[in-house]
């Protein structure tokens, strides 16, 4: 499993939620407590207050400082459980309690912090079992002595409440994992295509170098080889090879999919018939050693096409430790005697096992007659490689990333908030005995139900209009103004004041949909008629504050969440921005060094003394030059018309035939790559009929896409006989 | 005598060539002209009759646009390229080429074909007809069976005879079709920007009679 970006946000992103709300509990619950402190004992005081106290401190300092809220959140959990459970034992007064235990405020948010430690089954269970719990304590003189209609109304919302928050969790959870998935294929993905486009671009590159100065040279020095204009072109030709040779500055290390990608492409055009299996993921390899590693895989597996005769060729990638590499190619050929290596193929040992050593790596190659051979290589990066390879590069993800504004689902969502408006409605329908009068209550209700449409009509929309959010907010002034009017005199009246939480939430919800001052002049304005009804009603201090200051603290909150989002959202895209920058950089680098490393390689092998003699004014070309200048040219124009066909030792027999006289000719006109098991047979086919010596005519044909055969090749004899192969697309022949 | 002319990017091979018909005497081509661009050639008026017409020049001037601007002035052009980009040579071959000669060929064949090409033949060469096989929309929408049966054992590597005897038909039967599609497939890709053009390209490529002026 990897580690996944956006749930590492995620987690972050909640815990310092959780914290923030384990603190900002601590405002109101301190007002609630107050009037009840006196009564309290000490040792609970201190034990339990004190330590809900350091507790969510703690969860704050640690969130921040980005470390596990494991500890503390149970610490707080375990507290408050405690704090609830021998709630009857710390009340010393004789008297019933004037008002509900402060700790309820704090079970709510326990059980958050359960169901992101936990689990969310556990959270859910846990706001259950409080919720019974407290509603228990609240019967009893030390909670009020509450009736039992006023106890379940307290279990009712503090499971309501708890439980939404939860759901709304897993919401936003889900849909982070979600786009963690799309996240990271759009990266593999992107990272992938990066590869091909610069390597397409490199590609064409040399095409156009190879096709317009070199294949130019070779015909022109062929034809007439003792002409000045003619040795300028082969200079032009060396200067061309060289720029597009010079080192770049960049050299950025190759990743594990970059690097599968070299031996592959390395490997196959050597050895078709090889199968690759790769696990190198996150991995970074320096650029010297990556070109080293495909030189010795070239290496070992011209070793393997000129020698083995193997029917099955495995290589694979792996990563045996921490940045390490590990490539085995096995083959089921002949095989040959280790111990006489030294003397048969002093090759091998000089080119796979020296330079091996030169990066600091190793190479094992354990053989026997007749039971084929393995080759191993192995590289390890130094200590200090690892170290540096695990701090800011490029392809390396940070352990906790930036959080994302979520894309929230919205459908959910507007869902909880009806949820919890009808919740409210309940809770009003339930104190209706609290009331002067009933009418207006439904009044009120009818237009909560009203502002909460208007509010979340057109979701989708950011922000919400303004006119919409004013409506709103006057709809939410008038229903509490109509509420206050059937309140009772002097005494504080329980959920009948339903419609705050429902004034909190729609402003939360104008606040989170970008009308911020409308949100929060709603808020100013709801607290100011709520602090002019507590005071003329004759109200305690604690319940007047009660409440202005839930829907004012929420607000601040969701202020807080949101101005972070927004901060952490900009912060992601600019990351996101300069990974893709890297990610372009790394895929130019790599396809510079693929350039440098193989092809142009190659091409200086196969090429590069004839055009330096050739680019020699005072050389003379001899007879057998002038014709090697001519196989050099098809040889060329084989390998950029007809790559697809044919494999390097496909094309040194191709060589040698046409030396012999016989005319071969390679033609694709399908132009995407062949199936391995066709290229296979195809190297096979050719191989037998090039080395015939009857044989005088052949030409291997690539058909378009949709033909039964993919691959036709015509032989003709001596004699005037011809043999037509058809090869199908899983390499079986069939001769016409 | 048949005046030549090369159009190609590289001096050397401009040289070249004159170099080696110097060198082989015993032919009746003269090259009488040779320039880097299309535009460069047109401006110099060269009374040649065959012009030998790189694939790829300097200027990235288009093979089709090539072809048909020396068509227009009179000339008859035959693609004269290093490694043939299928693409390029479809362009060609779609403006009006008459045919395919690569530079690695021995000089007989080039002389060969020009003479051919001088004479108003079309040169069907095993390279074209593979070009034109892999334009797999165009040969789905516009060759009889015949026609692709013909065109897939040519383009496979079998000589006309050798196709007749396969598919038990006389070489010259072999021979239309091969011309038929070639034509079939320049005029299809040759874009007519008018109903004029149509028609004049109707009557090059002889299927409508030429209209006769009135004596």
């Amino acid at each position: 499993m990897k580690f996944s970006l956006k749930t590492a946000q995620l987690s972050a992103w909640v815990e310092r939620g959780v914290a923030l709300f384990c603190l900002g509990t601590l405002i109101p619950a301190a007002f609630a407590a107050a009037g009840q402190v006196p009564y309290l004992a000490t040792w609970w005081l201190a034990v339990v207050g004190g330590g809900i106290i350091v507790a969510s401190l703690g969860m704050m300092v640690f969130s921040f400082l980005g470390r596990s809220l494991n500890l503390w959140a149970m610490a707080y959990v375990v507290l408050v459980t405690v704090g609830l459970v021998t709630w009857p034992w710390a009340w010393q007064s004789t008297s019933p309690a004037s008002s509900s235990p402060w700790i309820w405020m704090c079970l709510g948010v326990a059980s958050i912090c359960l169901a992101v430690t936990m689990g969310t089954a556990w959270g859910l269970g846990y706001a259950i079992v409080a919720g019974i719990l407290f509603a228990v304590i609240r019967m009893t003189p030390s909670g009020q002595g509450a009736p039992l209609l006023g106890a379940v109304q307290d279990m009712i919302v503090l499971v309501m409440n708890a439980a939404v928050v939860i759901v709304a969790l897993g919401v936003v959870g889900n849909s982070f994992k979600d786009l963690d998935e799309i996240e990271e294929n759009s990266r593999r993905e992107a990272t992938a295509a990066a590869i091909e486009d610069a390597l397409l671009e490199e590609r064409h590159r040399l095409d156009g170098i190879v096709h317009d100065e070199v294949m130019t040279t070779l015909v022109a020095a062929a034809n007439h080889p003792d002409d000045q204009a003619v040795a300028q072109q082969a200079q032009r030709a060396v200067e061309r090879l060289a720029q597009a040779e010079a080192p770049t500055e960049a050299r950025l290390p190759v990743t594990g999919d970059q690097l599968t990608w070299l031996v592959s492409d390395v490997v196959s055009t050597l050895v078709p018939q090889s199968r690759f299996t790769s696990q190198l993921e996150d991995i970074l390899v320096p650029q010297p050693v990556a070109s080293t590693l495909g030189m010795v895989v070239r290496e070992v597996a011209l070793n393997v096409a000129k020698h083995a005769q193997a029917e099955k060729v495995e290589v694979s990638l792996t990563s045996p430790a921490h940045g390490a590499v590990e490539i085995t190619i096995a083959d089921d050929g002949i095989g040959f005697d280790p111990d006489l290596v030294p003397k048969r193929r002093l090759g091998l040992q000089v080119s796979v096992v020296y330079r091996m050593w030169a990066i600091g790596g190793h190479a094992e190659i354990r053989s026997a007659p007749g039971e084929g051979t393995v080759v191993t290589l192995t590289w390890t990066p130094t200590e200090e490689l690892v170290a540096t390879d695990s701090e800011g590069s490029p392809g390396r993800r940070p352990r906790r990333g930036m959080p994302d504004i979520p894309d929230l689902s919205r459908p959910m969502l507007v869902r909880l908030v009806w949820v919890l408006v009808a919740l409210q409605f309940l809770l009003g329908w339930t104190s209706l005995d609290q009331v002067t009068a009933v009418w207006p209550v439904f009044l009120a209700q009818g237009l909560a139900a009203v502002a909460t449409a208007v509010t979340l009509w057109h979701s989708e929309e950011h922000p919400m209009s303004v006119g919409r959010a004013t409506a709103v907010v006057a709809m939410l002034l008038a229903l509490t103004l109509i509420v206050q009017s059937v309140l009772p005199q002097g005494y504080w009246p329980g959920y009948a004041t339903w419609h705050s939480t429902v004034v909190m939430v729609l402003l939360v919800a104008v606040l989170v949909r970008g009308q911020e001052r409308i949100a929060w002049a709603g808020v100013v304005l709801y607290a100011l008629v709520s602090a002019v009804w507590a005071i003329s009603r004759g109200l305690e201090v604690g319940d007047t504050l009660r409440v202005g200051f839930g829907p004012f603290s929420w607000m601040l909150v969701a202020q807080l969440l949101q101005a972070w989002l927004i901060d952490m959202g900009d912060r992601m895209n600019t990351s996101r921005r300069s990974s893709a920058q890297a990610n372009k950089a790394i895929a130019q680098s790599f396809s510079k060094l693929v350039l440098r490393d193989v092809w142009l390689t190659q091409l200086r092998a196969q090429v590069g003394p004839l055009l330096n003699r050739i680019a020699d004014p005072d050389y003379v070309l001899t007879a057998e030059e002038r014709a090697n200048c001519l196989a050099q040219e098809s040889r060329l124009r084989d390998a950029m018309r007809a790559g697809n066909l044919v494999t390097e030792l496909t094309s040194d027999a191709i060589e040698v035939a046409r030396g012999r006289g016989v005319d071969v000719r390679l033609v694709d006109s399908r132009g995407t790559r062949l199936p391995e098991d066709v290229r296979t047979a195809l190297t096979r086919h050719l191989g037998r009929l090039l080395t015939d010596s009857s044989t005088k005519r052949v030409v291997a044909r690539a058909a378009p896409e949709g033909y039964e055969d993919v691959v036709t090749v015509l032989a003709v004899r001596e004699d005037g006989s011809s043999e037509l192969i058809g090869l199908d697309a899983s390499g079986k022949a069939s001769t016409k | 005598m048949i005046n030549t002319a090369v159009i190609d990017d590289h001096e050397a091979i401009r040289i070249g060539m004159a170099a080696a018909l110097d060198a082989n005497p015993g032919h009746q081509v003269t090259l009488v002209g040779g320039a880097g661009t299309v535009d460069e050639f047109l401006a110099q008026d060269v009374p040649a009759d065959v012009v030998l017409l790189d694939l790829q020049l300097d200027d990235g001037s288009d093979p089709l646009d090539n072809t048909e601007r020396l068509i227009d002035a009179g000339y008859k052009v035959l693609v004269y390229s290093i490694a043939d980009n299928v693409r390029l040579l479809r362009r060609a071959l779609a403006g009006g080429a008459a045919g395919v000669c690569r530079k690695a060929e021995p000089l007989a064949v080039t002389l060969a074909s020009i003479e051919a090409v001088s004479e108003g033949q079309v040169v069907i060469s095993q390279e074209i007809l593979a070009a034109i096989e892999g334009d797999a929309s165009y040969v789905a929408a516009n060759l009889g069976p015949r026609e692709r049966e013909v065109l897939a054992l040519y383009a496979g590597g079998f000589e006309v005879p050798e196709v007749a005897e396969r598919l038990t038909i006389t070489e010259n039967s072999v021979k239309e079709y091969l011309k038929r599609i070639r034509v079939k497939y320049t005029n299809v890709n040759r874009p007519a920007a008018s109903k004029l053009d149509l028609f004049r390209r109707a009557i090059e490529d002889g299927i409508v009679p030429p209209v006769e002026p009135h004596q």
